[in-house]
């Protein structure tokens, strides 16, 4: 008998009797004035391949961070929508155990919601309740290092009968999902030469992706594949060719050795095509280009890779030569529509630089792009997608004053694509920075940065949500958020967006006009993506706040 | 030291005064640091800033903030000039007739409405002192790495023509806090504002230039040069 077959006898039970060998979900009940049923029963949830690729069947179940293979984060439900929003209240509330940033999206399968603790902890709670059904614990000692970022974790994978979670010092590791207990581990990178992992991997057939954080370090990027079975890697693709490699030319000296790359966030998947879209970070150090001539590939492009092999098939570099600390590692969000009046697999972005492109996910090809929030520095892209740089806008050792500032005009919080109203939103941080450069030298497992930055912030800066055409890039509306967020967004087909503040407000808004429609005060910063689920015929929303995970449904 | 100098001008001046005199940040003159014991305190605070405050991390290296450093250590030896003004007049005023008293508490004293005094003296150098004095508008912090404004002054004009104006104590996508002359708060939804003005540059506080002579405010300024805080 398979792990699978063995644990579909694995069952859940909360309520006031304890119910064994049932393996579909029953409801007692009901007894008056809206309370729980006496017994709800789960079984330990399976996910075969399948239901990833059909994700969009199911919006009942958030099944992959992003919501599906094609990142939209995008809900199907709408028992929640725009004539009764202003009705959510808070279902549950769970804290999470260790104090720290709540960067988790939880995903939620057949009632049981699978959710990360800082630094790099596993829970799964029962999706009706809150209660905790287990933990997964993992220590991490103050030796480890997570050098550029927080002590952070963004959320897990599931794939058969297998929950996954990259660690800050830098492991994979598969948990049994009836029990939390360990299955296998890997290290993927060294921690003390700076590798660590905070993303959320990515389940395909039988493979995890995953990639690596390190990019203030200087380590050399990649993406890497695993067997979700035994924990061996299949494949692995350096961010950085080597000598001999096509793109290594575009490193002066040795600077390709230390070029950083890194991969530190969830990329998007085409299983038609078998493509993987992996957005790629800075190079190092980070804002001293002297060290490093050239365009700098493949750091902050998009790098589409056969799933099988890992082959680099096509790339599109968004900001050759960086010096601003502009990654592109924020979502590539997969577009099925028309174009040119034919119809056409399309990749967007809002990128951190402050341009919005649409590519050719097939071949790469540049279709079209646009600025999207206020940027200083460039005149515009050229007829191929590249910028037009304005000189004397890199950093210098008096500083020099650059829109948007190095945070970029958004970051990693996700963005969202409406299939219903053909828009793109996203969060977007309107602040500018002085840059300044530093001399540095490479020391394995230290920051390599080369400068830094002074944000103009207070008042001088501002957050929105921002709505444009898809296609386009255009935008429709925008709402005022006072200070720059740290918070994606979430459409539904409920005709909403729902989103998040650094004062504290969790909200939604119509996704055609952006007019506010409710929000709840949190009481501290919002610092993670809304995801929404349906239980026992229930629709919630979910969102962070604090130390917080806000569970809300309408009222009963 | 020559190169710390320069570097101090630099980096450091915007805040602490080109002679290390104060200004926004306290004076650097004839110090014990309260942060500080050591030199190496000193490298350390210039690299790292002091969280929660206004004072950000400085954009040099480990030998320039050495540099800086030594610099800084040496003001300390300074001994600051004698604080021009008869700081018990100063007290008198500020406590009497000038009616600092009314919005300003020092030691536990007076009323709650602006920035507490106690030890205004220990954060801020003679030059700003005297400027929030003569245009206290101009002393409300900015930034660039300072927190919202919460002395920033709002004019709001609700939808059924209610107006209310105050400082801005709180302020998120949906609400707006105001503290009024009077000490009173206000919640506003903001989904009921019609307009709403941030007056950057404005103040509830009167400006003094036109009330006082110029003795009456160098004495106000000594008296509060010497509030360092403690009793």
């Amino acid at each position: 008998m398979n792990g699978v077959g063995r644990t579909r006898w694995l069952v859940f039970t909360s309520g006031a009797l304890l119910v064994t060998a049932c393996s579909t979900p029953s409801t007692g009940p009901r007894g008056g004035g809206g309370l729980a049923p006496a017994v709800s029963t789960t079984a330990v949830p399976v996910v075969p391949y399948e239901r990833l690729v059909n994700s969009d069947a199911e919006p009942n179940n958030w099944l992959t961070y992003s919501g599906s293979y094609m990142s939209h984060r995008f809900s199907g439900l709408d028992q929640i929508n725009k004539d009764n929003v202003a009705d959510l209240a808070p279902a549950w509330v769970y804290q999470v155990k260790n104090p720290g940033l709540v960067e988790t999206t939880p995903l939620v399968v057949d009632g049981v919601m699978y959710l990360t603790e800082p630094p790099s902890n596993v829970t799964a709670l029962d999706a009706g309740t809150g209660r905790t059904l287990w933990r997964w614990t993992r220590p991490m000692p103050s030796t480890v290092k997570n050098i550029g970022f927080p002590r952070v974790n963004r959320g897990v994978a599931v794939l058969d009968d297998k929950v996954f979670v990259g660690t800050l010092d830098g492991y994979l590791v598969a948990l049994d999902a009836g029990s939390g207990s360990v299955r296998w581990e890997v290290e993927v990178a060294d921690n003390q030469a700076g590798h660590s992992i905070t993303m959320a991997p990515l389940a395909l057939d039988g493979k995890l992706i995953v990639g690596i954080s390190g990019g203030e370090v200087g380590i050399r990027g990649f993406i890497d594949a695993y067997d979700t079975d035994t924990g061996e890697r299949l494949w692995r693709t350096w961010t950085i060719p080597g000598p001999g490699e096509p793109g290594n030319d575009t490193w002066g000296g040795d600077s390709w050795r230390t070029g950083a790359g890194a991969t530190w966030l969830t990329g998007s998947y085409d299983p038609e095509l078998n493509l993987l879209y992996w957005g790629i970070g800075n190079p190092g150090p980070d804002w001293n280009g002297d060290v490093r001539p050239g365009d700098n590939l493949y750091t902050a492009s998009v790098m589409a890779l056969d799933a099988d092999s890992g082959a680099l098939r096509w790339h599109f570099q968004y900001t050759p030569h960086d010096t601003h600390d502009w990654d592109a590692n924020q979502i590539q969000v997969l577009v099925d529509d028309d174009w040119d009046g034919e119809p056409r697999k399309l990749l967007v972005t809002a990128n951190r630089n402050a341009f919005y492109y649409v590519l050719d996910r097939e071949t790469g090809e540049f279709l079209h792009g646009v600025e999207y929030a206020k940027q200083t520095w460039s005149e515009g892209l050229d007829e191929h997608g590249r910028a037009i740089v304005i000189p004397g806008t890199e950093p210098s050792y008096e500083g020099t004053l650059v829109w948007p500032s190095l945070q970029g005009s958004t970051n990693w919080f996700s963005p969202s694509y409406s299939p219903v109203t053909g828009g793109f939103y996203v969060a977007v941080r309107e602040m500018g920075a002085v840059y300044f450069k530093q001399d540095v030298e490479y020391e394995r497992g230290e920051p390599f940065l080369g400068g830094g930055e002074q944000r103009l912030d207070g008042d001088q800066a501002q957050g929105w949500v921002y709505a444009l055409d898809a296609l386009t890039g255009e935008r429709r509306w925008q709402f005022n958020l006072l200070s720059p967020p740290w918070s994606g967004v979430m459409a539904t087909a409920g005709g909403l967006v729902f989103g998040g503040s650094q004062e504290g407000n969790i909200f939604a808004l119509d996704a055609d006009s952006g007019e506010p429609l409710w929000s709840f005060y949190a009481g501290a910063a919002t610092r993670t993506n809304p995801m929404s689920y349906q239980h026992a015929g229930k629709q919630y929303v979910v969102m962070s706040g604090g130390y917080g995970v806000f569970v809300f449904g309408l009222k009963d | 030291m020559e190169r710390g100098r320069d570097l101090f001008a630099a980096h450091c001046a915007r805040c602490h005064g080109l002679s290390g005199d104060g200004g926004e940040g306290p004076s650097l003159l004839g110090r014990r640091f309260e942060r500080a014991a050591e030199r190496s305190d000193l490298v350390r605070l210039v690299l790292d800033g002091i969280p929660g405050t206004a004072m950000s991390r400085t954009w040099v290296d480990d030998i320039e903030a050495v540099d800086i450093a030594e610099y800084v250590w040496s003001l300390a030896r300074v001994t600051e000039g004698p604080i021009p003004g008869d700081a018990g007049a100063g007290r008198r005023l500020f406590e009497g007739s000038a009616g600092c008293s009314d919005c300003h508490i020092v030691n536990g004293k007076g009323v709650g409405l602006g920035p507490e005094m106690t030890d205004i003296g220990a954060r801020r150098g003679l030059p700003f002192l005297r400027e929030s004095i003569l245009v206290p508008g101009s002393s409300i912090p900015t930034g660039p790495n300072g927190p919202h404004s919460s002395f920033l002054v709002v004019s709001v004009v609700m939808d059924d023509g209610t107006e209310l104006r105050g400082m801005r104590v709180a302020e998120d996508a949906f609400t707006l806090n105001l503290r009024d002359r009077r000490g009173r708060y206000h919640s506003i939804a903001k989904s009921r504002v019609a307009s709403l003005d941030r007056e950057t540059g404005a103040s509830l506080m009167p400006e003094y230039g036109e009330r006082l002579t110029e003795e009456q405010v160098t004495n106000i300024v000594a008296y509060m040069a010497n509030l360092r805080g403690g009793r």
